[in-house]
Parts: structure tokens; C-alpha cells; sequence
């Protein structure tokens, strides 16, 4: 009876160390569900947040980039129709001739032909300004004094919180209907026909398209600082998550080793007294 | 009085003692013998004046604590149904594999977020590849589990019948031991008795009725086991309800199964017939709303061969045995739909909304990774209870042991005491024996 007490005692404790020790060593207090049910579904729950947030700080890495590369060609854009509006101050000027007015349509072209190319920009193989028809190579088509856009109105909705969705794109109908187009080749008509009035309208036209491209870039600007602002989010939230799934799931040293310390005591004190007990008997005392 | 009688009563005293030493010798041997039961000397017919030489050895009487005993043998089935439900149940939790990489939850989260990369890149082949890749993990995750549990279903079977060949094989001998009995008592024999069924007592619920000669009756739901000679035995037989197995316990002579839910083999059949077919139902469960809830959306988008109207798993999911991609989706990845119907191939909307139906209460109020981990919760919970009423149940059953050995186990330092008060005894008697031989000299030489 001694025996069998002591022996479920001693192997109590053993096992009890057993288990401090695998905590120790794994650096985890729940690693399969029953080391403690409620704590694991807690933990599997912020896991799940967590694994959710990075894929949105995934995608806000790539709509940014995206809206990177977009803001970057809104700005040459804007810098081209500025140069035109330059160009058509000076042609619209008394001092020009005929002469100098065709060697700028000439300019003027080259330009518009640079504008055209911009607006076929891609972004890892994707035509940024083609609405959702990013695969179509030239969205944009000069021929002769006519630009035809083969893509479509549609915007590029990418989810970049539980909560919030945004349209990431600028499509080729908004870069249209800036007159950018209509601006650059009715400066060119003008040019050519040494028309005065034609190219001062266009660049009323290019002046208006100016506007509405820095409308067009600022609405990108903000949409990529909404992005930081739920980068930042995003990320303070997955820290704090990692520190919830920590506190369900991982060892507290401290705590561990004072009890491993307090269990060995009391494996020890459990053996010696195993060993004490086993040796009372009455046969050390009779003669 | 003559005084030959005073020598009769010495000689009948060294005897007796005799056997008192013999009876503590045979204690003593057996110290170690788990199924002993302690024996005294009844030193009380010595005076009742039998007309016998001295005490034989089967006047000793065996030391039992029968209520402790009882109560024992009625413990020990919990025992036996936690011990083995504690081993089966952390096998059913070593399947779903939650500690590891390939635990459903983590494959489930790959997943849904693969659908988020295939919306951020929906013409890219990589990403259709990856998302192939991660559905296909996820699928063969769920077979996997599911292969698991139906492989340790299959293997309890062969289990049970070897514990029932066990129970057999020990009524048999209780039989042979009953029937041996009847022809006189034996304290061997009672020994192995109580050792038998002390076993069987963990195997299965068992009801003990002892008679006065010492035989028992066993009972097993309310059905005889052992009656006297007769053993009736068991039989395993598997039938299929609902397309699951199921495992039953019958009697060599009756047909209807007997209901046994304690002791070890109460706990295989349950896990048999109940908790893994539990466990499969929410797997399947979960397997089947996942092909659904994902196809249904995916029929609606269009892929970027312009076709619509195609099943991302196969329509013909039923559980997690045969959930597994649509084939054609397997072999060509430019079939999976990533944006709704009209829209060009720069749109992730339909990717997205799948990513989205993480979120989406569609099985029974919860999502489907809740669902999930409420499954495994639950299994924790059962675990984590079934060990706390194990550990328990081993004290009560120490408890019980320790109150059935303070009568029936063998003491050493009892015993030794004994061995020298009988030892005195005996030196007294022999001691009379002498002094009556004097006193014998002492009337012959009177001349």
C-alpha cells in the first residue's frame, strides 16, 4: 500500500515535470487544442485576424504600388500639357508665323506621341490605364490626327480592410475626358492651319485637361496616404494581435521555471522520502 | 485429571503454532502477489476443544474487506473506460495535426487569402498556380484527417475483439474455477478468482453475485456471463448504419447487442461508434460547404477563356473522403474564374468575394474557420475533461485499493510480529511438554 502510494506520488510529480519541461522547451503553453480548449480557440481566432490582416497589408502593398506607377505618369502628363500650354501662349502670339507655328505642330506632335505612349504605361505587364482591360497592349491609338482608347470605364476594386474597398485606377476614359487628347491635337490642327483663334481654344482646352489631371493625381495622392494611414493600422493591430495569440499560447518563463523549480523540490522530497519509508522495517530490529 | 490430557494440550499447541508459522510463512512468500489475500490462524478452535490434532492449514481464514472490494471492482470500469478513452481520444487529436503546419486552420487561412493574391493579380499564371497549389493542400488536408480517423476506426476493431477474446478467456476460467469450487473451497483458488475479476472488472461493467461456496455469477447488462459451469461468451459483430461502420457486442446465445458503455471496451466501441463518426460528420460537414459555398460564387464569375458557369472543386463533394479540385480546373489554371461576368480581365472582384466568404456566416451562424475551431475546441474540452475524471478515478480507486489492502494485503511488520508471539508460543508449549515429562519422572520415581 506504501509502495503503491508513494510510487503515484513519485510518478505524479514526474509527470507534472514532464510537462514543464515540454513547455520550456517548445517556448509554447498550448500547442494541440486539449492543452487548454479555451485559449487554443482564442488563439486560432486572432491567428485567423492575423493571417487576414497581412494578406490586406499584402494588397495594399501591391495597390499602392500600382497607384505609384499611376501617379507618376498623372505627373508627366501634367507636365507635358504645361509645356503645351506654353507652347500654344507662344503660338497664339502675335510675333509667330506661319513658319514657326509648323515647326511647333511639329514639337507639339513628338509630344503627343510621348503622351500616347504614357498613357500605354504598364505595371508588371499590366496596361495601368486600360480600365479593367488591363491585357490590351495599346489602350491608346494614334492614327493620324485621331486617338481611339480600346479599353473601358471599369475601376480596379482591390480590399484592403475588413471593411474597405477602393477603386485603385485611373481608367483611359477619365484621362479622355480630361480633353487631353482633344487639346493636344486640336493644338496641333491650329498650329498647322496657323489658325490663331483654333489655338487659342485649345489651350483653354489644355488648360481645363491640366486641372482635371491634378484632380485626377490628387485623388490617387489620397488614396495612397488612406493606404499609409491603414498600413499603420493594419500593422499596430497585427502587433497587438501577436501579442494576444503570445499571451494565450506561449510559455511565461518566470512562471514556468519557478514551478519546475518548486516541482523538482518536491520530486526530490518525494524520492528521499520514497526511499525512507521503504527502508522501515521491522526486520532491522529484530535480533 | 490424568495428566496425560496436559501433554495431549502441549502437543495439540506445538501443532497448532506449527501451522500459525506456516500460515505467516505463506503470508509472508506472497507479499508481493497483487491477488493475495492475507490469511490468519484461527487459533480459536484450540479452545473450543475440537477433537482435531492441532489447526490444518484450511482452518486459516482468509481476510477480505468485501465493500471495499465491491466498490473496487465497480471503479476500476471507469478506470478502465477513461484510461482508454484518454489514449483513443489524444489519437483522434494527433489526426487533425493542429500542433503542426498542415493543421486544417492554417491551410484554411493559405487558402482564402490565395483567392486575395489571385484578385490582386488576376491574369497572372503564378498566381492561379499558388491558388491551385493551396486548394489542393487544402484538400488533400482534409483527406488526410479524414484517412486518419478512418484508419484509427479501423484499427480500435481489431482491438475490441482481441479485449473480448480477453473477457472470454477469463469468464472461461472463472467457469473452471466455479465448477472446482463446488467440489470444496480453496483459498488458490479464491485468490485467482478475485484476481480475475479485479481484471475484468476494467474491461467491462460487470455485476458480481458470490454464494456461500464461493462461486460467482457474472453479469454483463443485466445478461449472465459465468453461472456456475457455464460460460456464455462473447461475439463481435460489425454492422453498417447510415453508411458507417458500426461495432456490436453479442452473447454466444442471444442476438440482441449488448449496450456497454464503461470499462476498456465500453470506451473502444464508443469512440467506434460514436465520437469519430462525430468527428467525420463535421469534417464532412465542413468539406461539403466549402466546395459548395466556393462553387456556387465561382459559377457566376467568368475566367479568362470567357467561359463561365465552371465548378472551382468538383460538383460531386459529399464529404471530406472526395473533396478534391474540379479536374479540368487542376489541369488548366486559366480556367478558374477571378471577375463577374463582363468585366475585364484587370478585375479580381469575384476572387475577392471567395476570399470574402471567410468571413461569411454559412454554416450553421458560424464561419467556416470558427466552425473549425469549435471542432477541435470541442475535442480539447472532451480531452481535457476525460483526463481530469481519469485522475480522479485513480484516486477513488487507489482509495479503494488501499482499503481493501489494510485488510487483505500482507504486512511484513505484521507478520514478523506474529511469527515471534508464535514462536513464543510455541517454545511455551514445548516448554509444557517438558515440564509434564518431569512431572511424569517425578510420579515414576515415587517408589
Amino acid at each position: 500500500m506504501i509502495l503503491r502510494n508513494t510510487l503515484k506520488r513519485v510518478n505524479d510529480n514526474r509527470d507534472q515535470m514532464n510537462r514543464i519541461q515540454q513547455h520550456l522547451a517548445s517556448q509554447k503553453r498550448v500547442e494541440k487544442p486539449s492543452d487548454d480548449p479555451l485559449s487554443f480557440s482564442r488563439a486560432s481566432r486572432y491567428r485567423n485576424a492575423l493571417d487576414q490582416n497581412k494578406q490586406f497589408l499584402e494588397n495594399i502593398k501591391a495597390a499602392d504600388a500600382w497607384a505609384g506607377t499611376t501617379n507618376e505618369s498623372l505627373n508627366q502628363f501634367y507636365d507635358y500639357i504645361s509645356q503645351a500650354v506654353d507652347i500654344a501662349s507662344r503660338g497664339a502670339d502675335g510675333s509667330s508665323d506661319a513658319d514657326i507655328r509648323a515647326s511647333m505642330a511639329i514639337t507639339v506632335k513628338g509630344m503627343l506621341d510621348d503622351v500616347i505612349n504614357l498613357s500605354n504605361t504598364k505595371y508588371m505587364g499590366k496596361s495601368v490605364f486600360a480600365g479593367t482591360l488591363t491585357n490590351e497592349a495599346e489602350p491608346f491609338e494614334l492614327n493620324g490626327n485621331v486617338v481611339t482608347y480600346n479599353g473601358n470605364d471599369d475601376k480596379i476594386t482591390r480590399k484592403l480592410a475588413r471593411n474597405v474597398s477602393e477603386d485603385i485606377n485611373i481608367t483611359g476614359q477619365q484621362l479622355v475626358d480630361s480633353g487631353m487628347y482633344t487639346g493636344f491635337l486640336e493644338l496641333i490642327a491650329g498650329l498647322e492651319s496657323n489658325d490663331v483663334t483654333r489655338i487659342q481654344n485649345s489651350m483653354d482646352t489644355l488648360k481645363q485637361a491640366n486641372e482635371r489631371i491634378s484632380g485626377l493625381s490628387s485623388s490617387i495622392g489620397s488614396l495612397r496616404s488612406n493606404m499609409s494611414l491603414l498600413k499603420g493600422r493594419l500593422t499596430t493591430l497585427n502587433v497587438n494581435l501577436q501579442s494576444y495569440i503570445s499571451d494565450e499560447e506561449d510559455t511565461n518563463m518566470e512562471n514556468e521555471i519557478v514551478k519546475f523549480k518548486s516541482q523538482e523540490t518536491a520530486y526530490q522530497a518525494a524520492l528521499q522520502s520514497a526511499s525512507e519509508v521503504m527502508q522501515l522495517n521491522i526486520l532491522n530490529y529484530l535480533g | 485429571m490424568p495428566i496425560s490430557k496436559i501433554l495431549e494440550t502441549g502437543k495439540r499447541s506445538l501443532l497448532a503454532y506449527q501451522s500459525a508459522i506456516n500460515t505467516t510463512s505463506s503470508n509472508i512468500a506472497n507479499v508481493n502477489n497483487p491477488n493475495y489475500t492475507r490469511r490468519r490462524a484461527e487459533l480459536t478452535q484450540l479452545i473450543t476443544g475440537y477433537n482435531s490434532l492441532g489447526l490444518s492449514e484450511d482452518d486459516s481464514l482468509r481476510l477480505r474487506q468485501r465493500y471495499a472490494e465491491k466498490q473496487w471492482w465497480h471503479e476500476n470500469q471507469f478506470l478502465g473506460q477513461f484510461d482508454t478513452n484518454s489514449m483513443l481520444l489524444n489519437q483522434i487529436e494527433n489526426s487533425f495535426a493542429e500542433d503542426t503546419q498542415s493543421g486544417i486552420s492554417s491551410l484554411l487561412g493559405e487558402f482564402w487569402n490565395a483567392w486575395s493574391d489571385l484578385a490582386n493579380d488576376p491574369d497572372s499564371v503564378y498566381a492561379r498556380n499558388l491558388l491551385r497549389d493551396k486548394a489542393k493542400l487544402l484538400t488533400d488536408g482534409f483527406q488526410r484527417v479524414h484517412s486518419d480517423l478512418i484508419n484509427l476506426q479501423e484499427q480500435i476493431v481489431p482491438e475490441i475483439r482481441s479485449t473480448a477474446n480477453d473477457i472470454n478467456q477469463k469468464t472461461s476460467r472463472l467457469a473452471e474455477i466455479n465448477e472446482r469450487l463446488l467440489m470444496g473451497k480453496s483459498k488458490d483458488l479464491l485468490d485467482e478468482r478475485d484476481g480475475i475479476i479485479a481484471d475484468l472488472s476494467k474491461m467491462i461493467d460487470i455485476k458480481i453475485k458470490e454464494k456461500e461456496n464461493g462461486t460467482v455469477s457474472v453479469f454483463a447488462d443485466g445478461l449472465l456471463l459465468v453461472s456456475d459451469d457455464e460460460v456464455n461468451k462473447m461475439e463481435v459483430g460489425m454492422t453498417t448504419v447510415d453508411g458507417r461502420n458500426r461495432v456490436e457486442v453479442y452473447l454466444a446465445d442471444g442476438h440482441k447487442p449488448l449496450t456497454i458503455s464503461t470499462g476498456s471496451i465500453g470506451a473502444m466501441i464508443k469512440t467506434h461508434n460514436e465520437t469519430i463518426p462525430y468527428y467525420l460528420k463535421k469534417l464532412d460537414d465542413l468539406a461539403k460547404s466549402i466546395a459548395d459555398k466556393v462553387n456556387e460564387l465561382h459559377r457566376t464569375g467568368e475566367n479568362l477563356n470567357g467561359t463561365t458557369n465552371i465548378s472551382f472543386f468538383a460538383d460531386d463533394v459529399s464529404g471530406a473522403a472526395d473533396f478534391r479540385l474540379n479536374s479540368s480546373i487542376e489541369n488548366d489554371t486559366s480556367l478558374i474564374a477571378s471577375h463577374l461576368v463582363g468585366e475585364g480581365e484587370g478585375s479580381g472582384n469575384l476572387a475577392q468575394a471567395i476570399s470574402d466568404l471567410q468571413n461569411e456566416r454559412v454554416l450553421n451562424g458560424n464561419t467556416i474557420n470558427d466552425y473549425y475551431t469549435a471542432t477541435v475546441s470541442e475535442l480539447g474540452n472532451q480531452i481535457k475533461e476525460n483526463d481530469s475524471l481519469k485522475s480522479s478515478q485513480e484516486l477513488i480507486v487507489q482509495q479503494l485499493q488501499n482499503e481493501r489492502d489494510s485488510v487483505s494485503a500482507v504486512s511484513i511488520d505484521e507478520e514478523m510480529t506474529k511469527m515471534v508471539q508464535y514462536q513464543q508460543a510455541y517454545q511455551a508449549a514445548a516448554k509444557i511438554v517438558t515440564t509434564v515429562n518431569q512431572m511424569v519422572d517425578t510420579i515414576l520415581s515415587l517408589k
